[in-house]
Formats: C-alpha cells, structure tokens, sequence
C-alpha cells in the first residue's frame, strides 16, 4: 500500500485528503506540518508521495516561518528525497501560477482547490506513482 | 445504486455534516471581522473557504469565498458585506 504525507494546515483540507486518500483511493495517509519530522520523513523511504499546500501558516524552518514551495526545496535538496513525487496543492488559481510554481520548486504535479473531482485527484496520484515504481526498476 | 455508490453518497453526506459544522466557526469569524474591519483577516478566510467548499460539494461556497477574497484584497466592503450575509444564509439553509 502506497503511503502518502500530506502537508495542509486546514482542518478540512486535512479531513478531505484523508478521506479522498484512505477511503477512496485505499492509501496509507500521515499528515504533518512539522518541517523536521517531514523532512525526516521524505528522507527515511517510507513515503512514497507527498501532497504540498503551498500556503502554509503554521511551519516553521530555523525559526523562520515557511510555506509550501521551500519545503519543496528542502526535499529536493536532500540526495535521500531528491527524486520524491510532490502534488502541490492551491487554493491560488491565478493564469500562470501553476507553471510559476512547478518551475520554482521542480514538484512533478499541480492541483487546484477545491478538489471537486475525487476520481480525477486519485487518477493523478496513481500515475505519478506509478511512474515511480517504473524508474525503481529500471 | 451499486455498492460503490452507495459509498460515495454515503462519505459525501458525512463529509457535508463535517463542513457545515466547521463553517459556522468559520461564519462566526468573519461575522467579528466585519465588526472589527478586519480586512486581512477576512482576506485569509476568504482563501480557505475557496479552497474548501467544493471539496465537500459545496461549489457555491467556495464561489462565495472567491468573491470575498477579491473583495478584501479590493477593499470594497459593500460587497464583502453582501457576501457575509449570503453565507449566512447558506448556513441557515443548511443547519
């Protein structure tokens, strides 16, 4: 079973992912906030996704407040993640954004919130997964 | 319905409870931010109600947080104002 980190800091958010993830998608879902515990978590193999929302309000990183594209960073940073899939998730729909975005921090997909298609979200999942496990066997 | 269905209706309309019970926190908070004019504020749960609403099959509130979102950064509180008030009433309708 594929085991998913979202990082959200919106109680709802945090229960709609869950819930899309878990039940729908049948994955094994940890949230976390916590830029430590996620960079750990990224770096330790056990994750094989990760599910970014960009604006974040409560992270911090060597006491400095941070949002979801740094993070990216930081996971792309580390050989142990480097290669890690990473969604970005935002509620920010401006022309542009989404190439702005995936540029900046090299994540490998872009959803927009509201998630009004579940099956679609689960699809997008599936093929970036799947997409890992093709380059572990090669 | 098959069993699948079944499911999914049956998720949707726990998931709707979970909202309807989140918004009115939610509600309430930018009820004491009009009071307050509190622009940023009402900008930020603007944002969150966007990105939430259609999620839990609400598309109408998360339209409704759009509106309130481009009308703090606008600062046009007529319109954050009637925004607020329809929220109210979606709340209403949805107790």
């Amino acid at each position: 079973m594929a085991h998913i980190l979202v990082v959200e800091d919106d109680r709802l958010n945090i229960i709609i992912f869950r819930k899309i993830l878990e039940k729908r998608g049948g994955f094994r879902v940890t949230h976390s906030e916590d830029v430590p515990e996620i960079l750990n978590l990224c770096a330790s193999g056990e994750i094989d996704l990760v599910i970014m929302d960009i604006s974040l309000t409560k992270s911090l990183y060597e006491g400095k407040l941070v949002d979801g594209i740094t993070i990216t960073k930081l996971i792309r940073e580390d050989p142990a993640s480097a290669r890690l899939p990473i969604i970005l998730a935002t509620a920010h729909a401006m022309r542009g954004d989404r190439e702005k975005f995936l540029e900046e921090c090299q994540a490998d997909g872009y959803i927009t919130k509201p998630i009004t298609d579940h099956d679609g979200f689960i699809a997008a999942v599936k093929k970036l997964l799947a997409v890992r496990v093709t380059e572990e066997e090669s | 319905m098959d069993e699948r269905e079944k499911m999914d209706e049956e998720m949707m309309q726990e998931l709707k409870l979970i909202f309807v019970e989140e918004m009115q926190k939610r509600i309430a908070s930018l009820e004491q931010s009009l009071v307050l004019h509190d622009r940023e504020a009402i900008q930020h749960l603007g944002h969150k109600i966007k990105g939430t609403g259609g999620s839990f099959g609400f598309e109408n509130v998360s339209l409704m947080g759009a509106d309130l979102e481009s009308a703090a950064i606008a600062e046009d509180w007529q319109t954050i104002e009637k925004t607020i008030f329809k929220l109210v009433d979606w709340q209403s309708e949805n107790e």
